[in-house]
């Protein structure tokens, strides 16, 4: 990957274009003008698999009709690494980036995270993996609006039965990594959507995950607030070493990851 | 789980979604459960005011009254036998009195005498002796005073119930007598033993006089009184308090009367009753005859005073000159001859059993007060005021050893001889508490079967009789059976009333609590997502709906407590005048609350908000329980 672009991505581009190659290479020109730094952070080569898929499919029942929203996928993510899912619209990278996120099961092939098969789990097991395993971060940012910021942040520990005192502690050392520490007490409409997001990944990172799933996180956010967040992305992964799986549609970001997961049709491309 | 902290955080962002929807079932449910709570309060309250009031007159006692059902009187009149028994009698008698006619020379024909049988009943053609007959009278007092249902049956009956002592109650009922008031030393006209008469007022005293075992009459008299009869001869009476109010010279009070006019009537009555006395002429028939013929005779003389060729009777008779004497005469003109056939002819008349005429003055001593058997209008105070019975029944009472045998009043009753068993007689015993009584009641009771409508007017009676049981058993003196009897049948009404509650309530808010889960899908989803188990999410709406229970039973106790204290303000002073009436009792300072809390109704009615609380959360919970969080997730898109 790097800077350049596949023989793929070039003929999609083209595609793009109606195989207009002027303003292709237009397009090629200015990305390649916004193209940010890599991430500085290096994988350690003996990091450990935090999420193997192997052979997956996933089928949907969609009416009488059964569609394949994976096909056959395998890959392997090592603890630390930073992935950018990508694909169009319906390619199948939200249905894995369930599948990862423990919330929900392959039709065929093994989902391991951090080691567990997702298939032999059952609902309480999952609930725990989802709460100590997984952090999520959401477009939408979904925070509950009748909570404060520190409230909101700590929901992941009311789940886990985490001490309240030890709560508080937490959401504060948290919202002051995220840079909110000020707006603690604020609800949630009182904070710009920046800071939601912001918010939301420090509520994500409360149970200290070893791996945080995001979709779509700057969706909703202007160019600024979306680069901020990927900054934050960045730092969470070099302070704790913490797997990032981000599912974007926005190749500024995906470019920006170590590696980008392709899909198409449900199909696996890179 | 959830720590419980936690999950009561999270149910409070609930509480402020879809408020006017939150607040409408509040509302509505709190109402509901309010009418409940205030119901408990007011019926707990006037239970509990009953309970203390019915310590006084003859209340909190369990008595029940067996009325012979056998020993009818009145039916026995149309017994065939007895009719045949008749018939013979008055044969007999006729050949007798014809032969003392011819022997004493005066004329006599049998078709002027009073017949011994008449006709009547249902059909018209059923025949009866006539009781106006003295020698009938006995053959039928006789006939009766035999048949089972006297006492000796009547405590064979109860006792296996464990009955305690038995009175009697003697009504004046059958006994033919002329009362009539003494007032300001004049005789008043005869007072009508009509069953038709007014129901209040001392012109009640001949349709409603009895005697009773002294013991039950203690609980009613005034303070300073005593049974016994006086000195100087007068009767010991409780009076019917309207009675008692003419006695003194009180006008009634209209039925508009405030509460404190009643009571202070009531003070009025008490202190002044004991300090009067009435006075009453008892005539037998033949006196109560002559006085009217005298009258009558006057009005004659009156009305043809300027009538040309009009002649004097020989012989005129007027009214009595002081009250309660035998009439005077005025005029007696008959020649010695005259004078000797009549005399013959009313020794002969006297001799076959008429009555000679009789009259004296009778003394009543008002010793004691009677709740008014007909009281108050149809309001929402005579369903309480219903409980409110303490008393000896209708009318006015005298100990029986006033009445007795050779008494004044004897001939009232009927125990100088064997008539007085064609009074009404009925049986009191008391039991020790209310299980006896209702076994009693619901066992031995025997109900006439009155729609049965044929010439026999004893048929009604058979079927009891045919079972052995004897008399119409009904509860006594006080309503503590039915104070009983209502509060199981107010439990009963609760239950049923709570279930309904719970019914319409737990639909209500199963309607509100499905709408909160299903706009918190999203919500419910992310928090799955972030490792929110199943039971963690059902705890959440669980601790949302308890909460929302919480809320309805706090507004529905405030509000069920206010409306019991309205009712409380609107009516005690009522209820309050007609317990201290009813149940005579002496501290005129008590009140009869309304609002009393009943520990079993308020932990049902609680239990019963928390059950709709649960129960409007488990099943759109369990709806809910299966969603993918994904489709949630997704359907937000």
């Amino acid at each position: 990957m790097g800077g350049t672009t596949s023989k793929y991505d070039a003929l999609k581009l083209l595609e793009l274009y109606d195989g207009d190659i002027d303003k292709a290479i237009a397009a090629l020109r200015q990305a390649a003008i916004k193209e940010p730094q890599r991430p500085a952070y290096d994988v350690p080569v003996d990091a450990p698999v935090v999420v193997k898929m192997e052979n997956v499919s996933k089928k949907y029942k969609l009416g009488s009709e059964r569609v394949s929203a994976l096909k056959n996928i395998s890959i392997s993510i090592r603890q630390g690494e930073f992935v950018a899912i990508t694909g169009t619209s319906g390619s199948g990278k939200s249905t894995m980036l369930q599948l990862i996120g423990g919330l929900d099961k392959p039709s065929e092939g093994t989902v391991l995270i951090d080691g567990q098969n997702v298939r032999k789990m059952n609902d309480r097991k999952l609930s725990v993996l989802r709460n100590q395993t997984i952090g999520f971060v959401f477009q939408f940012f979904y925070l509950q609006p009748f909570l404060n910021t520190q409230a909101n942040l700590e929901v992941p520990g009311m789940f886990a039965r985490t001490p309240r005192r030890l709560r508080i502690k937490k959401a504060r050392e948290l919202s002051s990594a995220v840079g909110l520490s000020d707006r603690l007490l604020h609800l949630p409409k009182e904070l710009s959507g920046g800071q939601m997001q912001r918010a939301a990944i420090a509520r994500a990172l409360f149970n200290e995950p070893k791996i945080l799933l995001a979709d779509e996180p700057t969706g909703n956010l202007d160019q600024e607030n979306s680069k901020a967040i990927i900054e934050l992305f960045k730092t969470v992964r070099e302070k704790f070493g913490t797997t990032i799986v981000i599912v974007t549609h926005d190749q500024t970001i995906a470019a920006q990851a170590d590696r980008e997961i392709k899909l198409e049709d449900g199909i696996l491309l890179t | 789980m959830m720590h419980p902290l936690d999950s009561g955080r999270l149910a409070v962002t609930k509480l402020r979604t879809r408020k006017f929807r939150l607040i409408i079932t509040v509302v509505v449910s709190s109402l509901l459960f309010s009418i409940l709570f205030a119901a408990s309060f007011s019926v707990n309250g006037v239970y509990t005011s009953l309970k203390e009031f019915n310590q006084s007159g003859l209340g909190n006692r369990y008595f029940v009254t067996g009325n012979n059902l056998n020993n009818d009187s009145y039916n026995k009149q149309s017994d065939p036998e007895l009719v045949k028994q008749a018939i013979a009698i008055e044969k007999e008698v006729q050949v007798k009195k014809v032969a003392e006619a011819k022997r004493l020379n005066i004329t006599y024909d049998p078709k002027t005498d009073t017949p011994y049988t008449l006709e009547g009943g249902y059909d018209g053609k059923t025949k009866s002796i006539n009781i106006d007959i003295p020698a009938l009278r006995e053959l039928l007092a006789v006939s009766v005073k035999a048949e089972k249902g006297n006492m000796a049956d009547f405590k064979a009956t109860v006792k296996p119930y464990q009955a305690m002592d038995v009175y009697e109650l003697l009504r004046s009922g059958m006994i033919q007598q002329n009362l009539s008031l003494i007032k300001d030393g004049v005789e008043q006209s005869s007072l009508s033993p009509s069953y038709i008469a007014p129901q209040t007022g001392l012109s009640t005293l001949p349709v409603s006089w009895s005697l009773m075992s002294r013991e039950l009459l203690e609980p009613f008299i005034l303070d300073g009184q005593n049974l016994d009869t006086g000195k100087d001869g007068s009767i010991p009476v409780i009076a019917p308090f309207s009675a008692a109010e003419e006695a003194i010279g009180l006008k009634p009070l209209p039925a508009t009367a405030k509460p404190e006019e009643k009571l202070n009537r009531l003070k009025e009555v008490r202190q002044r009753s004991s300090k009067v006395t009435i006075q009453f002429c008892l005539r037998n028939p033949k006196s109560a005859e002559q006085v009217a013929s005298a009258i009558a005779g006057q009005q004659e003389i009156i009305k043809n005073k300027n009538t040309k060729g009009y002649v004097l009777p020989d012989l005129v008779y007027d009214k009595p000159a002081t009250a309660c004497s035998p009439v005077v005469v005025t005029r007696d003109v008959r020649d010695a001859a005259t004078k000797k056939t009549e005399a013959t002819e009313l020794k002969f008349r006297q001799d076959f059993g008429e009555q000679k005429p009789e009259s004296q003055i009778i003394t009543l001593r008002i010793v004691g007060l009677n709740r008014e058997y007909t009281f108050g209008s149809a309001s929402v105070v005579d369903i309480f005021q219903s409980m409110l019975s303490s008393s000896l029944g209708e009318g006015w009472f005298t100990p029986l050893e006033s009445g007795g045998a050779g008494s004044l009043i004897a001939p009232i009753f009927g125990t100088n001889d064997s008539s007085q068993y064609l009074s009404i007689r009925s049986f009191i015993t008391e039991f020790p508490d209310a299980v006896n009584t209702r076994k009693l009641l619901n066992e031995q009771n025997c109900q006439p079967d009155f729609s049965i409508r044929t010439s026999d007017s004893l048929e009604p009676f058979k079927k009891c009789i045919e079972q052995q049981k004897y008399f119409m058993i009904t509860p006594f003196g006080n309503s503590s059976t039915a104070i009983d009897e209502f509060s199981t049948g107010f439990t009963k009404i609760f239950t049923i009333a709570i279930l309904a509650v719970v019914a319409i309530a737990s639909l209500i808010m199963m309607g509100t609590v499905g709408r909160i889960i299903a706009d918190s899908r999203r919500e419910t989803a992310v928090f799955r997502a972030i490792g929110a188990k199943r039971f963690d999410i059902s705890q959440i709406y669980i601790t949302y709906s308890v909460l929302v229970s919480v809320i309805i039973g706090l507004v529905s106790l405030l509000l069920g407590l206010l409306i019991a204290l309205w009712l409380q303000d609107r009516y005690s002073d009522q209820l309050t005048t007609s317990a201290l009436l009813s149940f005579n009792v002496q501290d005129l300072s008590r009140k009869f609350g309304m609002v009393a809390a009943n520990k079993r109704d308020v932990s049902y009615l609680v239990l019963a908000i928390i059950f709709v609380s649960l129960l409007a959360a488990l099943l759109p919970l369990l709806m809910n329980m299966r969603r993918n969080p994904i489709n949630d997730m997704r359907d937000d898109r």
